[in-house]
């Protein structure tokens, strides 16, 4: 940032951001600090982790594939509908990211469980269980991360010129080559921004899925389910497990970190 | 071919109800001040705005009903309206990739296009933000008339531009626009755009159609003060051949003038040169004046005076003949009127000079 903005900081200001920085880092550090780093190899290569490991990259990729395309329709009604009940709409669809976990996989259950509304149906007439299963793990984690693509494609489409949406039509482009030579194109940013994020966020669920899913190792145990149990068992586990699920978030959060932020 | 287009629209309280007509091979301006609602007229033409009644007959055919995509309109935005993550080559080449023609033809059209535009060979990848607003200007051209529509809108094509660009861009766009088969409509706010630009007039005020004509009915007898304010600019075409230093004699039909010779032009006799002048720079004399600085000394009878406001516009059969426009006082002082004899002058730096493309 210090590069955009010319003036020198206040040093009152860096001190502030100095001690919300470290209020963030330090438990992080804190990791490092704890890990005991000398079973790290044995423990990352072990057969467990690598099944948890790619699990969770399997159900946070699905999770976040869902969550684009349940997303992006509705980021779009939002974005360019006018009707009662947009708000409404927008609360609810957004609900899962202040709800407890928990709740909502306690609310899936409900709806998708076996004995649920949705959930007697599916197993009924389509045959398909979802609860306890790696498909339920992928629900899960798409209940709790569609909100983050939703309010990224909205704030991108309403800040798109659809000035020059017109401008195509009128060069004869049908609806469908404007959208994709036009719209796509200038909204891409925005999208793998929020994609990125659904899928950071997929990648650190925990409580809808122990709740919706279990804890099935090589069915739903993901890594932050891994981590839960290394934790009664194995405390030094458990934190070169996390520090695997800190790295891996970092490592994306940081690549993205232009096309995120600075648009 | 020809267009017969209505539009009718209530927005805001602000009511526009207003019709145009044009030929194919012919120019139509539609003129008008700022918020006169020429730019929603023709954004209805296209299909771009709700209206209450419009109607856009290109020979039989009732483009109304059609979806902007299906109508066969190339236009020119106001504001460009470029697409920023196309380059300059994809943006003039986009009509056609639309339609379904293969990228490396309609790549090889456009390139060919956008050079007879003027445009850089060098700048066809740039992206919109690189491009000046002259090479803008040029890619938005080419995007309306690449799909070789039916009908050309060109909105205020050259308002984005400072004066020197839009000077580089008129003759282009004069020779693009001749050169176009169909329809022509030209929105401009800009009297000497509409002058040099178009055959027929279609003045817009409030909303509604005050007037219609070739330049030179509207010139002669305006209908409204906003029409005889605009049309009250001098304008002589002829050819331009070099005098002395920095000088030059613009010989028309009417007569010839002395100007001042353009910054930069070769000097040459050059044909189909315009020179504009606008009559508060033509200053009125009752005897011949002597020792003074204006080059161009015409002597005639008045043929009118009227009178707007507190000024008057003096018209006189000079060679070449042309309008002036000076205060009651000097009307007055004078003694301006209808038949009587008048010399007129005005520097050769007050004709601004339009050279062909």
């Amino acid at each position: 940032m210090t590069a955009v903005v010319r003036r020198r900081l206040h040093p009152i200001v860096v001190a502030l951001a100095a001690l919300g920085t470290a209020f963030v880092a330090v438990p992080l550090l804190a990791l490092l600090v704890r890990a005991p780093w000398g079973r790290a190899a044995a423990a990352l290569t072990d057969d467990g982790t690598w099944v948890a490991l790619r699990l969770s990259l399997g159900v946070s990729l699905s999770a976040a594939a869902l969550s684009v395309l349940l997303g992006f329709p509705i980021a779009w009604v939002l974005a360019r509908g006018r009707f009662r009940g947009r708000n409404l709409l927008r609360a609810v669809v957004i609900l899962p990211i202040v709800l407890p976990p928990v709740v909502g996989g306690i609310a899936l259950l409900a709806s998708l469980g076996r004995s649920g509304m949705v959930g007697r149906w599916l197993h009924d007439v389509l045959g398909i269980q979802l609860p306890f299963t790696t498909a339920g793990a992928v629900v899960a984690a798409t209940f709790v991360s569609i909100p983050l693509f939703v309010i990224a494609a909205e704030s991108g489409l309403r800040s798109q010129d659809p000035r020059l949406e017109d401008a195509a039509l009128a060069a004869g482009a049908s609806r469908g080559y404007v959208f994709r030579r036009v719209t796509l194109p200038m909204l891409a940013p925005q999208l793998l921004a929020g994609a990125v994020l659904a899928w950071a966020r997929a990648l650190g669920e925990f409580g809808a899925t122990i709740t919706f899913a279990g804890n099935l190792a090589g069915r739903t145990q993901t890594l932050p389910l891994a981590v839960y149990q290394a934790r009664q068992t194995d405390p030094g586990g458990a934190v070169l497990l996390s520090l695997l699920l800190v790295a891996m978030s970092l490592v994306v959060l940081v690549l993205l970190r232009d096309r995120l932020w600075t648009r | 071919m020809s267009l017969h287009a209505e539009v009718a629209l209530q927005r805001d309280g602000f009511v526009l109800d207003a019709s145009l007509d044009a030929e194919a091979g012919q120019t139509v301006a539609l003129l008008g001040p700022n918020g006169s609602g020429k730019s929603t007229f023709v954004q209805a033409l296209a299909g771009l705005t709700e209206a209450s009644r419009t109607e856009v007959l290109l020979d039989a055919r009732d483009l109304s009903s059609l979806p902007p995509e299906r109508r066969p309109i190339g236009m020119v935005f106001q504001d460009l309206r470029l697409f920023p993550r196309l380059s300059a080559l994809e943006n003039a080449a986009f009509p056609l990739r639309a339609q379904g023609i293969g990228k490396m033809g309609a790549r090889e059209r456009a390139r060919a296009l956008l050079a007879e535009l003027g445009f850089p060979a060098g700048r066809m990848h740039a992206l919109p933000t690189d491009l000046s607003g002259g090479e803008a200007q040029r890619v938005a051209l080419a995007r309306a008339l690449i799909g070789e529509p039916a009908l050309l809108l060109l909105d205020e094509p050259t308002s984005s531009l400072d004066v020197r660009a839009r000077a580089d861009l008129r003759p282009i766009l004069r020779s693009a626009i001749a050169s176009f088969p169909g329809v022509r409509v030209l929105v401009t706010h800009d009297p000497v755009e509409a002058m040099t630009l178009a055959d027929r007039l279609t003045i817009l005020e409030d909303g509604h159609v005050t007037q219609t004509g070739t330049p030179a009915q509207i010139r002669q007898g305006p209908r409204s003060s906003y029409v005889a304010d605009l049309v009250g600019v001098n304008l002589f075409a002829g050819r331009l051949e070099p005098l002395e230093e920095g000088a030059g004699r613009l010989i028309t039909d009417g007569g010839e003038l002395i100007v001042a010779w353009p910054p930069g032009a070769a000097r040459e006799t050059t044909e189909d040169v315009i020179a504009t002048l606008r009559p508060a720079d033509v200053a009125l004399h009752n005897a011949r004046p002597v020792g003074g600085s204006a080059r161009n000394v015409l002597h005639g009878q008045i043929d009118v005076v009227s009178i707007e406001g507190e000024r008057a516009r003096v018209r006189i059969a000079s060679e070449p003949p042309l309008v002036a426009e000076v205060t009651l006082g000097s009307v007055t002082r004078l003694g301006l009127r209808g038949g009587a004899e008048v010399w007129a002058s005005c520097k050769a730096v007050e004709l601004a000079l339009q050279l062909p493309a």
